[in-house]
């Protein structure tokens, strides 16, 4: 229609002779917009490719895997690096652990800042939107911290750690400065806390953060916290809100790919920034893990395929495909709500839970409840995290944190070309180098290793 | 130029006189009108029998004719034209007097700068005009091209960002993306692709230098103007054929050009590795990649499938092929080029006209590929109403079509990270095409055939013609302008053009090619009960994708000019312009097609299917639906004026107001105001002035500011929408833009002083120009922290200047029969970046400072040209070892990690501009009775380049590399003939950076270069016959890239085309008018 008549609009305007504002205001390109509206924040809070990623090399540094020599090689710099605890992991190559979660804090302030112009807007949208916003900035950052900051101490002293860069507002030209650790972390609880006040209970797709979501990020970071009552307050409420449950028996655990994508088990969506080590057919699952998986266990079917004699490789994800999973999951929750209900002495809530889960978990002839209870049962609960959540990131962070009590430390040991190497617990390898790229460009203050 | 041409086939004429009875002999002497000295060459022509007659050395003629009246006209380049009526009644001898032009310059140049056709008396600003003759001197199908080496000023990149920055005209004034000059066609910017205009449409190209030669076209001028003018009938003239018709030979491209690895190192690789394991993992990998033949024939060694003297046997084998020589035999041969153009022109006292139809024909070098382009142009002239009212019609069209059934060596991979093997085979001895391994193994694809699935060889020469892009492109333009004379000297004119294009590419891929094989074999799947499934149907895969554009634009001007007092003359003009353009863009990729039935199937485009090779990945089926449009909205008020007083002195002023629809940019800061002022002073008019040998002197200054715009730049955070991610199928967006509020339009300020000097005769003239410029308010992306959460960002943050100058110089060395003409262009200029507010990263300076990393992404440095060499010191081999070594607080070292990862821009060397700061070219043309000889030869001075060598990384991985591995250091004593270092014991990767980054291998690429020569033979003209009615006949023979003359680098490579040298080319031509 318009274009119809724009030859005589031409004609006309050049007779008027004037300015005409409303002739420029075309859009150069149609796909372009300038994000002000609640529709243009809505899709842009469904970019899945930026938002819903995680840092990944916390698998490369943890004690789940191993790589064998020659795939060693086959591996990209900075994942030789983290798997190898090198001083300076990134080697000079594109840190894309450091760089996603920045990006995603961008794209959520740059939504958080144009929800406040938006002139008229329906409350509910408003805080769905301002809900998602900041639960992908607490997300961004809570990962963030468990790469390049210290392990939040049990001893206290954290605000004399350095923790990451907090950014509040989406200009790019914003100083960069390091916050300290307590600083980073209560800005991380706020962002979720704040997130779970205003978030839906439900959403489709998986990929746009619920209330049960943010209450499950709630979780991990107060686990980290040592805050073990509110983690379990917070999986609790986020278990209750969110009731589907999977259980292992009603899917075929030998198929090729046992999960489905956005499937019952998954709360919130969420990827692993995809590198080699994912595809690798060098990279082999710990093979006391394996052992440690009882008779009659599904998960050793659905989650590994024994590709040699003591080789395992994973296959069944939450992604329903090969790209590993760092989403929330039921199984999580369920983990995390048994743990703090065992540290703070609920010990019989805490196995209810950890039963509820197993019986998912197992056939129901090999299924026997578990009733151990004070260090055994806590002890129980940390080997379940371990065998239900493996390749989902999180073991580098209960590391960090198990670390600290004398009685659940772990050093990490690994032969590589015949030379055992070692991850000593607190080690100051436990934080990653901050890449010299941010360095260089921001001036930030770097991290002893 | 032209005249020459007259002045050739007069000589022929000449030898054809016929002696008849009754006629008498007339005999012509033509002198100078002051120093009565003959004029040698002069042409006299006769009217009404139409002869053309030239002066010989005497400057006498002389023809046979009937007794009568005749019109005899005396032309002779740099003197007014005598037209005289002569009674012949006797044998007798005639004297003509030729009077030397006042001001030689003027009288054959008239400027046109796309808004108005100025004399170049009235011009204060830099411009090169082209005519028709320099255009046609090289044999090109693209237009562009026929510019190179001609142009004062301007040059063809060979060295940073150079395919989107392929033309610089005095140098380069923006850090970004938009570097390049505005091109205007018949006074419209044009929109679409140079390659559509067919350069025998062509008229004349003016390029626009400076600032009041190019501020008229306001905020696009920045990087220089182009303003080409196409041909038009002319008023009064007979009607007119003219025929050009030539085929051009380029050389078939030579796969062995490439230094590349022998053959038996890079199986001596492969044997190595295999004995160390290292395809151990590759044997195992589930997705069970390809493995190269000789690799496979040792597992089947190792796995006692074969014997070991079969293995050897076969390895022998594959050491005796080079996959080059069946690249050149079976992919590629010489392309050819055809080009034929019929023109048809004339005119009556009140209307002209021009019909020239334009046909190419190109058989590309790869076999199997082809293009073609017809072009159309019409032009309409009428002069109405006591010449009051003038209206011009035009239409250009151009149909053009390429189709690609072979994507020659490039498409030759093994996996997607590595080239074929160099052992490979086309085909066998007797040439039947032969099956190659790429991507899965073999045995893999073995197993998948027999257990249901499509064939999955891959047989490269059997795939020529399986999978035809056809591109094809429609394109007219349509112009309409008038102007009407409302009073002595006020004229207004309106021109509006009408463009459209439509382009399409269509790549069928048939169900025999590779990729649909593949593409349905990776996505077909087996059941419960073992039944096969193909989540893509059988059949072909389509895909095709359009874009239509279309613009209107629209220009209203008054022109007013007046003189007073005789020594005063004003002109002015003053406008507005509108220009809308509109494009739409639509892909579609469609499964399960059927040619013959012009059916297709659906398919599921959501769903993740597993993928055969290994069902654990999961994929969608490729989606390559989508759709686009988008708009160009400008709008520009603009004003020029010349005040000119006693032919001497001259003032010009221009001014212009750009706005556009930039997007996300408030509206005031849309429009930017851009002007200039010029002075014109002609010495050689002054009273004072009494240097006779140098009858015209002129000197130019000119001031002001063009802009630039980088049109892709909001103020507002800017996101795209597309449409079905991955994950979720629902719209999603990509922030492409952070927010700048301080986002303005580049600015180039530009000072320009200028001398046109003319000799007696014209025997010497020439123009020299010396100019600043600065780019302000630059556009630069510079890398942000990555904690900002973008990795570039773009802002006004950056200035540059340039100074320079450029001499163009003619002169005509000898005249009479054998004549001489020189023409010299030089041109030198030296660039600097002088702001920056980034310091680029030593590392992107040392791999991509003088390619930039595209994208437009360049890293300047302040106090250097942007595009620049960089180094590591380099402190030669280690005399024991081989190693390369560098310089670490100065002493050498082989630490390579600090020496690449702590070099600092204190420590690194800096070489010189990656782009040549004085260059030009030298064009001599010899001419003899009807033979015309012509050779041009160009230079290029001050710059370097940096020549690949080993990287031994990649060789050790068994993926091939570079042929310096076979001069490498080796045993101690080397180091006295090699640079190339020794080969590491383990991979080290620092070590191949250091040494590709060092300074042993970047070198000064100054040259000579023979660019090419033409040989024009024209022919003598026919008196009776049908033949007689030639007017011209011309054959020309015209060879190309003939080779470099002279290069500072000892080594084989080309300075500014590596390995790559540009092919050689011959071209036989004709050209005729009747």
């Amino acid at each position: 229609m318009k274009k119809k008549y724009s030859i005589v609009y031409i004609f006309l305007v050049l007779a008027v002779g004037t300015a005409c504002d409303d002739y420029l205001d075309v859009k150069p390109d149609q796909s372009l917009v300038v994000p002000s509206t609640m529709e243009d924040i809505r899709i842009l809070l469904d970019n899945t490719t930026v938002l819903n990623k995680q840092p990944v090399l916390t698998l490369h540094g943890g004690d789940e895997y191993f790589v064998s020599d020659e795939g060693l090689l086959t591996l990209g710099l900075p994942e030789q690096g983290a798997y190898l605890w090198l001083e300076d992991i990134f080697q000079g190559d594109p840190a894309y652990d450091w760089s996603t979660p920045y990006q995603q804090v961008f794209y959520a302030n740059v939504a958080l800042a144009a929800l406040e112009e938006v002139p008229y807007k329906d409350r509910v949208d408003y805080e769905t939107l301002r809900g998602e916003a900041l639960f992908h900035r607490g997300h961004a950052y809570y990962h963030l911290l468990q790469e390049f900051a210290p392990p939040y101490q049990l001893g206290g002293g954290n605000e004399q750690l350095l923790g990451i860069i907090l950014k509040d507002i989406p200009d790019v030209n914003a100083e960069a400065e390091r916050s300290t650790l307590e600083e980073s972390y209560s800005r991380v609880l706020m962002d979720l806390t704040e997130a779970a006040a205003l978030l839906p209970d439900f959403q489709v797709p998986k990929s746009r953060p619920t209330k049960a979501a943010a209450l499950g990020m709630l979780a991990r970071l107060k686990l980290c916290m040592f805050d073990y009552q509110g983690a379990a307050d917070a999986a609790e409420e986020a278990l209750e809100i969110y009731s589907e449950r999977l259980d292992f028996n009603t899917i075929d655990v030998t198929s090729n790919r046992p999960f489905v994508l956005f499937g019952e088990e998954t709360v919130f969506y969420s990827e692993l920034v995809t590198v080699t080590f994912i595809f690798s057919s060098e990279v082999f699952v710990d093979t006391t893990l394996i052992e440690s998986y009882q008779e009659g266990d599904l998960r050793l079917q659905a989650y590994f395929d024994q590709v040699g004699e003591n080789r395992y490789q994973e296959r069944g994800r939450l992604t329903g495909n090969i790209l590993s999973f760092g989403g929330l999951s039921t199984g999580e929750l369920e983990l995390m709500a048994a743990e703090g209900l065992a540290w703070i002495g609920e010990e019989e809530k805490a196995r209810g839970y950890l039963n509820s889960l197993l019986s998912r978990r197992m056939e129901p002839e090999s299924f026997v409840s578990v009733d151990a209870d004070g260090e055994d049962l806590l002890n129980e609960i940390l080997l379940e995290r371990k065998k239900e959540l493996i390749g989902r990131g999180l073991r580098w962070t209960d590391l960090r944190r198990l670390n600290q009590y004398p009685e659940h430390a772990k050093k990490v040991e690994r032969l590589v070309e015949g030379q055992l190497i070692s991850l000593e617990p607190n080690s100051s390898n436990y934080v990653f180098p901050i890449p010299d790229e941010e360095i260089v460009l921001s001036g930030v203050k770097q991290n002893a290793r | 130029m032209r005249k020459l041409a007259f002045v050739l086939i007069g000589i022929f004429i000449l030898s054809f006189q016929a002696a008849e009875a009754q006629k008498i002999t007339v005999s012509g002497k033509v002198i100078e009108a002051d120093s009565q000295m003959p004029l040698a060459g002069a042409m006299a022509t006769v009217l009404p029998i139409g002869e053309s007659l030239i002066a010989d050395g005497e400057g006498m003629f002389s023809l046979a004719l009937e007794p009568g009246e005749y019109r005899f006209i005396l032309q002779f380049i740099g003197y007014a034209s005598l037209d005289t009526l002569v009674s012949v009644i006797m044998s007798e001898k005639l004297i003509f007097e030729l009077k030397p032009l006042e001001m030689g310059l003027d009288e054959v140049e008239v400027i046109s700068t796309g808004y108005q056709e100025i004399p170049k008396s009235r011009a204060s600003g830099s411009f090169v005009s082209l005519d028709e003759e320099l255009i046609d001197r090289r044999i090109s199908t693209n237009l562009v091209d026929r510019l190179e080496d001609v142009t004062s000023g301007l040059i063809f990149n060979r060295a940073g960002d150079q395919v989107r920055d392929p033309i610089s005209i005095r140098g380069r004034s923006t850090l970004g993306n938009f570097s390049q000059p505005l091109i205007v066609i018949d006074n419209f910017p044009f929109d679409g692709s140079l390659e559509d205009i067919n350069p025998n449409d062509v008229q004349s190209i003016t390029v626009l230098r400076d600032a009041a030669a190019a501020s008229i076209w306001g905020a696009r001028a920045g990087n220089g103007v182009i303003v080409i003018t196409t041909k038009t009938g002319k008023m009064d003239q007979a009607m007119k054929f003219s025929l050009t018709a030539n085929t051009n030979w380029i050389q078939q491209p030579d796969p062995f050009l490439s230094p590349n690895l022998s053959v038996s190192d890079f199986i001596a690789f492969e044997v190595q590795l295999f004995e160390t394991g290292y395809y151990n993992s590759t044997f195992s990998n589930p997705s069970r990649p390809a493995i190269t033949p000789v690799v496979e024939t040792l597992y089947q060694e190792r796995e006692g499938l074969i014997s070991g003297e079969e293995a050897d046997r076969r390895i022998a084998a594959y050491r005796s092929y080079d996959l080059r020589d069946d690249i050149q035999r079976y992919l590629y041969r010489p392309q050819l080029n055809q080009q034929y153009s019929l023109g048809l022109s004339g005119g009556s006292s009140h209307h002209s006209y021009l019909v020239a139809l334009g046909y190419d024909k190109q058989r590309l070098s790869e076999v199997g590929n082809s293009s073609n382009r017809f072009t159309l142009n019409v032009k309409n002239d009428f002069s109405l109403i006591k010449d009051k009212l003038g209206i011009q019609l035009g239409l250009y069209g151009v149909k053009s079509r390429q189709v690609d059934q072979n994507a020659g060596a490039n498409e030759l991979y093994f996996t997607s990270n590595q080239g074929m093997y160099p052992y490979a085979r086309l085909a066998d001895d007797s040439g039947n095409p032969l099956a190659l391994t790429n991507r899965f193994s073999n045995s893999f694809k073995q197993e998948a055939e027999s257990a249901g699935l499509l064939d999955w060889q891959y047989v490269p020469l059997d795939e020529i013609g399986r999978s035809p892009t056809e591109a094809i492109q429609d394109d007219w333009r349509l112009n309409l302008s008038l102007d009407y004379k409302l009073l002595k000297g006020l004229e207004m004119k309106v021109l509006y053009q009408y463009w459209q294009q439509m382009n399409m590419d269509v790549t069928s891929y048939s169900q025999d090619s590779y990729f649909a094989r593949e593409q349905i074999n990776l996505f077909s799947e087996f059941d419960e009960n073992g039944n096969l499934i193909r989540n893509i149907p059988m059949g072909g895969i389509l895909r095709r994708s359009e874009r239509f554009s279309s613009s209107h634009s629209v220009r209203g001007m008054l022109d007013y000019s007046t003189s007073w007092q005789e020594s005063w003359k004003f002109s002015s003009l003053a406008g507005v312009e509108l220009k809308s353009l509109n494009y739409e863009t639509s892909s579609r990729g469609l499964y399960g097609y059927r040619p013959e039935t012009a059916s297709i199937q659906t398919v599921d485009f959501l769903t993740r299917f597993p993928q055969y090779h290994n069902p654990r990945l999961t994929s969608q089926i490729p989606n390559s639906d989508g759709i686009g449009a988008g708009a160009d909205r400008f709008y520009s008020l603009f004003a020029n004026g010349s005040l000119e007083y006693g032919n001497r002195y001259l003032l010009t002023v221009s001014a212009r107001k750009d706005a556009s629809n930039l997007f996300g940019v408030d509206a005031n800061q849309r429009a930017v105001p851009l002007w200039s002022a010029g002075l014109g002073w002609t010495l050689s008019e002054e009273g004072f002035y009494n240097w006779d040998n140098i009858p015209y002197v002129k000197m130019r200054f000119s001031y002001g500011y063009n802009g630039n715009v980088d049109r892709n730049l909001s103020a507002y955070t800017t996101a795209r929408i597309s449409s079905g991610a991955a994950l979720t199928d629902l719209p999603f967006a990509t922030i492409v833009n952070p927010p700048n509020r301080n986002l303005r339009w580049e600015r180039i300020k530009i000072a320009n002083l200028g001398v046109d000097v003319e000799s007696k005769n014209g025997r010497i003239s020439g123009t020299l120009e010396f100019y600043l410029k600065e780019g302000l308010d630059l556009i630069g992306q510079s890398p942000y922290a990555p904690s900002s959460g973008i990795q570039v960002f773009n802002g006004n943050n950056s200035s540059t200047s340039t100074k320079g100058f450029d001499l163009q110089l003619e002169t005509r060395n000898l005249t009479g029969e054998f004549q001489w003409n020189t023409v010299l262009l030089l041109s030198g200029l030296k660039e600097e970046v002088t702001g920056y507010e980034i310091e680029s990263p030593v590392s992107s300076l040392l791999d991509r400072g003088a390619s930039g990393a595209g994208g437009g992404v360049n890293f300047p440095v302040v106090g250097r040209p942007l595009f620049s060499y960089y180094s590591l010191p380099w402190a030669g081999l280690n005399p024991e070892t081989g190693a390369p070594m560098g310089m670490l607080n100065g002493e050498p070292s082989e630490d390579y990690r600090t020496l690449v990862n702590e070099a600092s821009l204190g420590s690194i060397v800096y070489h010189g501009p990656a782009r040549p700061t004085t260059f030009g070219a030298l064009r001599n043309t010899f001419s003899y009775k009807g033979i015309s000889l012509s050779a041009n030869i160009s230079y290029r001075f001050g710059y370097y380049f940096r020549r690949t060598s080993v990287q031994y990384n990649s060789i050790m991985m068994g993926r091939g590399g570079h042929s310096d591995y076979a001069l490498r250091w080796q045993v101690p004593g080397d180091e006295e003939f090699t640079q190339i270092p020794s080969m590491p014991d383990t991979r080290d990767t620092f070590r191949d950076t250091f040494y590709r980054n060092s300074a042993a291998l970047i070198e000064k690429g100054d040259h000579i270069r023979l660019q090419d020569i033409r040989l024009g033979y024209m022919l003598p003209k026919i008196q009776s016959g049908y033949l007689s009615g030639v007017s011209r006949a011309e054959l020309f023979l015209y060879g190309n890239n003939l080779g470099i003359i002279w290069k500072s680098t000892d080594t084989d490579w080309d300075p500014d085309f590596g390995w790559a040298t540009p092919r050689k080319s011959i071209a036989l031509g004709l050209q005729l008018n009747f």
